[in-house]
């Protein structure tokens, strides 16, 4: 047996780990260093939380992304009877209803909404009060503090989250209008004792799609996490299971050969996918190039923050550096007049191109 | 923590996070103790990542505390009575192949090699991770490497 033949002899029996592995492990280092996501150089791209340069330091912030939702999916992506219409014969939403119980706690997953980009899952939760009242200067907020995904094409995914929605509107607004003062106890339980726990999928990998791939959500230790305690105080521990194949929304409006410069960056915008819920974009230039903001609709309304959370390259690959993005809302790509992007950096002016 | 010191340190996780699973797991035998062990090695380097002198550790850093965080799970093993079977521990690969003969080696002949041909860490970065003499390290490779040979030419005499 030479060397090279036990080394070769390695590499044929490796041991791999398990599915899931290397998105686990990204979540736990994103739990290290405090700011809810990791800057990644991943090839030659960042993953950016783009509600980090919006923050609201609200005691109970728990990770960038999740301040501002409203009360459901529905509400919080804008899903307007127009939008359920446009998109009435595609796979966007979905109702599976699975419902789940275990320890007198029933989870049932109320609604998705998917397309080529981003997978959003409502989780409704029946039967259970978090124990958010905590010491003078403790924060708690509710979690489920095992999230667990296991999907076809595991690896292709690039984020997971699961986040209790905390009921502030996009604005970061309470219902009535006013903003929560720090301390405050934010509103998670609904009128009718439920809460909503919403899980997020992101992949930034170009021609992905989520529809028609096998899925499985694992729930477990239902509870509170606070800043008194490392671990957290569980009150139920499930688990609660949840297979079914996905559907989504696969259309894209796309635009290529758009050779758009972008103001004086020097950077030229080449293409564009527009999906529901999310965007990608491909630019050509050199050093810094701008990031995508947001839209100006047909009916004139913008909308400037639109950009949630994505990926963009760091470095170019053959000359072009890619983009994709979250959106914070459901928009109609039918229906956006403009793109709107800037330099990621502080005071940098939008740039509008108008599409064809 | 300067944020270059927090940027390599992610770097490093993501880049070695794959062999240094393949380490717990050459220890400890199971696919979900293995990913604890580099959870908790990962924390532990982090947790101490102002301490460490030179950006250039950091690799070493992190073998080192997974190989302890792996032992710290073997300990307490030894304490523990299991109620059920541990379904994701994977049976040692057959023997007969070179693997095998390598898992069914002593750790202390086991990890030097693997981390030298799996992982192809050079001699002086071993002797760093496992905190023994260079000299060790080389010693122990070679003396691992015999005994797998001699295996096999026991396995061949056996058949004829």
């Amino acid at each position: 047996m030479t060397e090279q033949e036990l080394r070769q002899a390695l590499r044929d029996h490796r041991a791999e780990p398990p599915q899931g592995f290397d998105v686990r492990s990204d979540m736990m280092l994103a739990r290290l260093t405090e700011r809810g996501e990791v800057k990644v150089k991943k090839v030659s791209g960042l993953m950016i939380a783009m509600a980090v340069m919006l923050v609201l330091t609200l005691a109970t912030a728990v990770a960038a992304g999740i301040v501002g939702w409203r009360r459901g999916l529905e509400e919080r992506l804008g899903v307007t009877e127009e939008v359920r219409e446009a998109y009435g014969d595609s796979a966007l939403f979905d109702e599976p209803g699975l419902r789940a119980e275990q320890d007198g706690v029933a989870v049932t997953l109320d609604e998705c909404i998917v397309d080529s980009g981003v997978a959003y899952m409502a989780f409704r939760v029946h039967g259970w009060q978090p124990r958010l009242a905590g010491g003078e200067g403790e924060s708690r907020v509710p979690q489920f503090d095992g999230l667990q995904v296991e999907m076809d094409g595991m690896e292709e995914l690039t984020f997971i989250e699961g986040l209790f929605f905390d009921g502030l509107d996009s604005e970061g607004r309470l219902a009535d209008g006013s903003r929560p003062q720090n301390g405050d106890v934010l509103p998670y339980v609904n009128e009718d004792g439920d809460l909503v726990y919403i899980v997020r999928l992101f992949s930034n990998q170009e021609d992905f799609a989520f529809a028609g791939r096998k899925i499985r959500v694992t729930l477990r230790d239902l509870g509170v996490s606070s800043s008194w305690y490392q671990r957290a105080l569980v009150d139920a521990e499930g688990p609660w299971v949840f297979d079914w194949t996905l559907r989504g929304d696969t259309r894209q409006r796309t635009l290529e050969g758009l050779d758009a410069p972008l103001g004086d960056t020097g950077a030229v915008l080449e293409s564009a996918r527009l999906s529901p819920v999310s965007v990608s974009l491909c630019l050509r230039g050199e050093g810094a190039v701008p990031w995508f903001c947001g839209f100006r609709l047909k009916d004139g309304t913008v909308l400037e923050t639109l950009a949630e959370r994505g990926y963009a390259d760091e470095e170019a690959a053959d000359g072009l550096y890619r983009q994709k993005w979250m959106l914070s809302r459901i928009v109609d790509p039918a229906q956006v007049q403009s793109l709107l992007l800037a330099l990621p950096e502080e005071g940098a002016a939008l740039i509008e191109i108008e599409l064809p | 923590m300067d944020e270059r010191t927090e940027q390599l340190f992610v770097a490093a996780v993501r880049e070695k996070r794959r062999g240094l699973w393949r380490i717990a797991f050459s220890i400890l035998r199971s696919e979900a103790d293995a990913e604890d062990a580099v959870s908790a090695g990962v924390e532990r380097t982090w947790q101490k990542l102002a301490r460490i002198r030179s950006e250039e550790a950091i690799p070493a850093y992190l073998t080192r505390s997974v190989i302890n965080a792996a032992h710290d799970e073997l300990r307490r093993r030894k304490h523990l009575t299991p109620l059920e079977p541990l379904e994701d521990v994977l049976p040692a690969p057959e023997d007969g192949g070179i693997a095998g003969y390598v898992s069914s080696l002593e750790e202390k002949y086991r990890l030097p090699i693997l981390l030298r041909f799996d992982e192809e860490l050079p001699e002086k970065e071993i002797a760093r991770i496992l905190r023994i003499p260079r000299g060790t390290v080389s010693s122990r490779i070679t003396r691992g490497i015999a005994m797998i040979r001699s295996q096999m030419r026991q396995e061949e005499n056996d058949h004829d």
